[in-house]
């Protein structure tokens, strides 16, 4: 266990390659060779797949093994448990800069993981956005040719949204939701080191896609088209089925540790709101993303196997795949919003120096989207024809959700109201996001109502509404959130005199690109497609253009990142003056957080008063939770 | 202004009333209905984007569009009013955070509530306007009622493929078109299926789209109201040449139409309508 | 514990971990509960639209239902005696959980060799060699598939319960583990037994064929 870290992962990820696919191709070729001299075509193209699913199989849980994730469960059967020194050891205690490569439980390792993790993702499907755009920027343009188009297009949409589900639960609900909540670790470390490797081992599958074939899908993988492609498919159905358990896993450890591992006096309204803005988007994920994972299992089988779930001769049908996809897919937009949203919640009062404005009601809003985000799916279907006397009830749904989504807003202008209103960056993406997320939230209600969907789906006009709501409202508020727990997880400073060009050049040119998005699908543009006709030259060309300022502005932000994480002025403990838990901890954050832990007994929503209670201080009494 | 700390003693939740007669809240006014007018002369936008129409399901869709620019433009500046406000005259820049808190009501009843049950009605009156006008957008309300009085309807099979579209008159003795003929002010059904995966039949300007479905018939219909030559397009990312899955709607008078498919009908059978586009 | 030098390794009480273990394993279930969903979703959807009639193509038999059963009846007994098991270590007697959880781990090998061998009788191959013919068919062997997949889970941990009883790794405070185990163990028999009464009772589709294509 002690010798396991990243190298030897990937040497046993490499091994498991080869011996899968070897013994794939023996165990199941042999046979059909061994019979008839003449297999037939459909059946080769079966083994194919399979081979290729074995073979991903065997480097996953080669890298798996070679990460030490499977010591655990082995020593729990055996009945050898880890004695202490072994649970410090994989807590990474005295290793240093070592302990970020390997199978490490401290949260705050993971966290940093997943910061790296989802800003790799971030650059490689941004970079994949500016080959698209740049595809995109005259009506018949042969950059890239549609084979290629198609696969980019596709590898952006899953590479993003495996990102951007991660990005806030995965750096910040790791490293800041324990400390926040007064804890010392999360619920199960092991677990939480188990969902990180499980996204890193995977992630080289999702990227090989384009040189195994590509796929020509989107990222919605739509059955029968899916069942179509190459085995580049096979790769996305992979990924989509390890996402899912890594998902599941860290989804049931953040919400044990957010509702089990409150420390003392930390009631639910003594909570602060990223906690709930967490468990909503994990405990969300928790029963959606398993339906997704369903539809993968059955595409992989459609084309593996020989079964004909999606394949209508057989059968089958595409309707079952889009429900199973977009029973996931509701809720997963819900996933990616909630969390960011939270965390602006989060900062705005630190930035306002006012208490959060209407507690009650931000939770509310939280739980409602959440309750109901499961009962909309179908909306994507309207015009899919798979039940047109639903089309109402879903209507109706739908556009429920605007009453709670409009309570965010509420409470987010109501913090502001009156407040001392510090400008540094984090509050500047509170208003970025705010400018966006009018704008998604209100085309969204378009979309929410059939007359307009009838026009508008399939459309341009659907790509620029959800980028307004994940990127303009769920990545701004990310970027925010980064810079706001930068001192803490980094112990530095981040550089804002240069960081604010990147960010405001990223927004402008997020505008103009979506903006022309969204004329071009009024003017009827499909989506996905890599020519287009004439008419809309106009509007991919602003498109294009406001594609390479976000490029360009979001190259700096990343600059900025990785320079003020390197040499940035170092931070206080407690650089904003915030009163939640994370803030009262010393920077760098010990490896168990607190020595002795706090008692709580008042929300850290205490601003404006003559003695601000704290939420809890460092002198707090004698807690006895050390053995 | 007077926007220092104010300082309750005990029992947060005390209301500092919206106060109609506060001066932010007169200038948030007045930015609010700048913005709002602002936004009420651009609502025409979106309908000008979306170009002629051709069907009455069309002009009811844009007329959808113009209603709801115009009752988002409100609710819009509302936001941005405030924000245009609270960083103008709210702001603190500094290095360090500000010494000075700001008031600490923590919550507001009545704006809550007032805002809720706002939010609420905007939220009926979009879901009546939409169930009012199912009736008239028939791929997810099932199909549009006749108009009384109308000739009896016609149908057409239409069927993707991987990447045309193709249609079949079975009425004129099936014969087939890659471009779809329309006669004017008449109703016609469409059955809409797949032959190889999920396309989406999309007549832009008629605002038309149905699902195509393998192993399904989804239908629709539509009444042209304008002659002319209007797109068909594929809203369902289908494979390689997505792009390229285009043709045209030609809407011709009943005589014209006539003419066309006697013209047609000699050439039956014809096989799958092959790459090449424009007129038969 | 034994605490060392600068290391402060905490330790919390095994109720306070208790609670806390039995709330993640049962959220993983949550999302296992939504995977066997979309399967049974899966079925009967697919029975209901009988995309041209090729639920059950002609010539295609309905797997009997007596091998589901037989599967489903080794579960029962199993989580039964477990559950049982797990209540004596509760009561303190530890020797009966040992007894217990060798005869659940048998019982739990024998359904999974059941459900592979009803996987293997499953007569569905009616056209060319590695295909399945119909929906029916697909469905009822992931279905079976699944099953396997939940026994050979429930193996390992009741092999891993059987063991560290041995070692005598469980006792009263610590009976919660055990009783972790057991929530598995019902939740893949309800899923079981929720799966044999749709693929018993709702076989034929209720649905003339749609068109064909
Ligand atoms: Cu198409």
């Amino acid at each position: 266990m002690r010798r396991l870290n990243i190298i030897t992962a990937i040497v046993f990820g490499l091994i498991g390659t080869i011996a899968a696919h070897y013994l794939a191709t023996i165990i199941f070729v042999m046979p059909v060779l061994e019979g008839d001299a003449e297999a037939p075509s459909g059946l080769v193209w079966l083994l194919e797949n399979r081979i290729a699913f074995t073979t991903m199989f065997g480097w996953v849980v080669g890298f798996m093994i070679g990460i030490g994730a499977f010591s655990g469960p082995v020593r729990w059967v055996l009945g050898k448990d880890l004695t202490d020194e072994e649970a410090l050891f994989l807590a990474g205690k005295d290793q240093g800069i070592g302990r970020y490569f390997r199978f490490t439980t401290d949260h705050k390792v993971v966290g940093i993981q997943y910061l790296v993790i989802t800003m790799v993702l971030l650059g490689v499907g941004g970079t994949l956005a500016m080959l698209i755009r740049t595809n995109l920027m005259t009506p018949d343009s042969a950059f890239l040719g549609p084979t290629t188009y198609n696969t980019l297009v596709g590898m952006h949409g899953i590479i993003m949204i495996v990102a951007t589900i991660i990005m806030i639960t995965g750096p910040f609900g790791n490293f800041i939701l324990p400390i926040m909540i007064g804890a010392r670790d999360m619920a199960f470390p092991r677990l939480n080191a188990l969902s990180f490797w499980l996204i890193a081992s995977v992630v080289p599958v999702l990227l090989s896609v384009p040189f195994i074939g590509g796929m020509p899908t989107g990222w919605t993988a739509y059955n029968p088209l899916a069942d179509q492609a190459p085995i580049g498919m096979d790769g996305f159905a992979f990924t989509i089925i390890v996402f899912a358990i890594s998902s599941a896993v860290a989804g049931a450890n953040i919400t044990t540790t957010a509702v089990k591992m409150r420390t003392r006096g930390m009631t639910w309204t003594r909570t602060p709101i990223f906690v709930f803005g967490v468990v909503a988007s994990v405990g969300l994920a928790i029963p959606a993303f398993p339906t997704f994972m369903a539809a993968q299992v059955l595409s992989g089988l459609d084309r593996g196997v020989g079964t004909t779930f999606y394949d209508a001769s057989g059968g089958g049908s595409g309707w079952l795949y889009a429900n199973l996809f977009w029973l996931m897919g509701h809720p997963e937009v819900y996933v990616i919003l909630i969390p960011a949203l939270a965390a602006l919640l989060e900062l705005t009062p630190v930035f306002t120096r006012r208490p959060l404005f209407s507690f009650k009601a931000a939770v509310v809003a939280i739980s409602g989207i959440v309750g109901l985000s499961i009962l909309v799916w179908a909306h994507h279907m309207y015009i899919s024809g798979w039940a047109p006397k639903l089309g109402g009830p879903f209507m109706l749904t739908t556009e429920i959700i605007s009453i709670p989504t409009g309570l965010l807003f509420l409470v987010f202008i109501g913090t502001m109201w009156r407040g001392r209103i510090w400008t540094r960056l984090p509050m500047m993406a509170v208003y970025a996001m705010l400018w966006n997320f009018v704008i998604g939230g209100i085309t969204g209600v378009y979309l929410s109502d059939i007359p307009a969907d009838e026009a508008m789906h399939g459309s341009m006009f659907v790509t620029a509404h959800f980028h307004y709501t994940l990127m303009g409202a769920a990545l701004t508020g990310t970027m925010g959130a980064l810079v706001y727990w930068f001192p803490k997880m980094t112990g530095r400073m981040f550089d804002e005199r240069l960081g604010k060009w990147g960010f405001w050049i990223a927004q402008v040119g997020f505008n103009v690109t979506f903006l022309g998005m969204f004329m071009v699908g009024f003017a009827g543009q499909p989506r996905r497609v890599f020519n287009y006709s004439e008419v809309f030259a106009t509007g991919n060309f602003i498109s294009t253009m406001g594609a390479y300022t976000i490029g360009i502005g979001m190259l700096i932000f990343m600059y900025v990142v990785i320079s003020s994480w390197s040499r940035g002025a170092i931070a206080s403990s407690n650089p904003w003056k915030a009163k939640t838990l994370e803030w009262q901890v010393p920077t760098p954050v010990p490896l168990e957080n607190f020595d002795v832990l706090p008692i709580i007994t008042s929300d850290p929503y205490g601003y404006g008063r003559p003695s601000p209670d704290l939420a809890a201080t460092d002198q707090a009494p004698k807690e006895g939770a050390s053995l | 202004m007077t926007d220092t700390a104010v300082h309750q003693t005990e029992d947060p939740p005390a209301p500092e009333p919206p106060g109609w007669k506060r001066p932010e809240v007169r200038s948030i006014a007045l930015i609010w209905l700048v913005l709002t007018i602002v936004g009420e002369c651009l609502v025409w936008i979106p309908s000008w984007l979306m170009g002629p129409s051709a069907s009455t399901q069309m002009d009811d869709i844009k007329q959808t569009m113009t209603l709801f620019t115009a009752m988002s433009a409100p609710v819009a500046a509302v936001i941005w009013a405030i924000m245009i406000y609270s960083v103008a005259r709210w702001r603190y820049t500094g290095d360090e955070p500000p010494e000075d808190d700001a008031p600490d009501f923590r919550t507001n009843s009545p704006v809550v509530l007032l805002w809720s049950i706002l939010s609420g009605v905007l939220t009926l009156v979009v879901f009546i306007w939409g169930m009012l006008k199912i009736a008239a957008i028939p791929a997810a309300g099932g199909l549009a009622a006749l108009p009384a009085g109308a000739m009896p309807p016609m149908v057409v099979e239409v069927t993707g493929n991987q990447w045309v579209w193709n249609f079949t008159y079975p009425e004129l003795g099936n014969i087939q078109s890659d471009v779809l003929y329309l006669p004017l002010d008449r109703t016609t059904l469409f059955d809409v299926t797949s032959a190889d995966v999920i396309h989406s039949f999309w007549i832009v300007e008629m605002g038309v789209k149905v699902d195509a479905t393998p192993g399904q018939l989804t239908k629709t219909d539509v009444v042209p109201h304008s002659i002319g030559s209007f797109d068909v397009r594929c809203a369902e990312l289908c494979g390689l040449l997505h792009a390229a899955m285009e043709t045209q709607a030609k809407v011709v008078t009943q005589e014209e139409f006539d003419a066309w498919a006697q013209d047609k009908g000699a050439e039956v059978p014809i096989e799958p309508a092959a790459q090449e586009e424009g007129g038969a | 514990m034994t605490m060392t030098t600068e290391v402060h390794l905490h330790h919390d009480d095994p109720d306070t971990v208790g609670s806390r273990e039995r709330f993640g394993v049962a959220l993983l279930i949550v999302a296992d509960i939504a995977f066997v969903f979309s399967l049974v979703f899966t079925y009967t959807y697919l029975r209901f639209l009988n995309t041209d009639g090729a639920w059950m193509p002609e010539g295609m038999v309905a797997a009997a239902p007596g091998e589901t059963w037989l599967v489903t009846g080794a579960m029962i007994l199993g989580l039964v005696v477990f559950a049982l098991g797990a209540r004596d270590l509760k009561a303190g007697k530890q020797p009966k959980f040992r007894r217990a959880a060798w005869i659940a781990l048998v019982l739990s090998i024998i359904a999974l060799v059941l459900q592979i061998q009803q996987m293997r009788n499953f007569n569905f191959s009616l056209g060319e060699k590695g295909y399945f013919a119909g929906t029916y068919s697909s469905s009822m062997m992931t279905l079976a598939g699944a099953n396997a997949f939940h026994l050979t889970l429930t193996a390992i941990i009741t092999l891993g319960m059987a063991n560290r009883a041995r070692l005598g790794k469980y006792n009263e405070p610590t009976s919660w583990q055990p009783r972790l185990a057991t929530y598995w163990w019902l939740w893949v028999t309800i899923s079981a037994v929720v799966v044999g009464l749709m693929t018993t009772f709702l076989v034929a589709s209720p649905s003339l064929p749609s068109m064909g294509t």
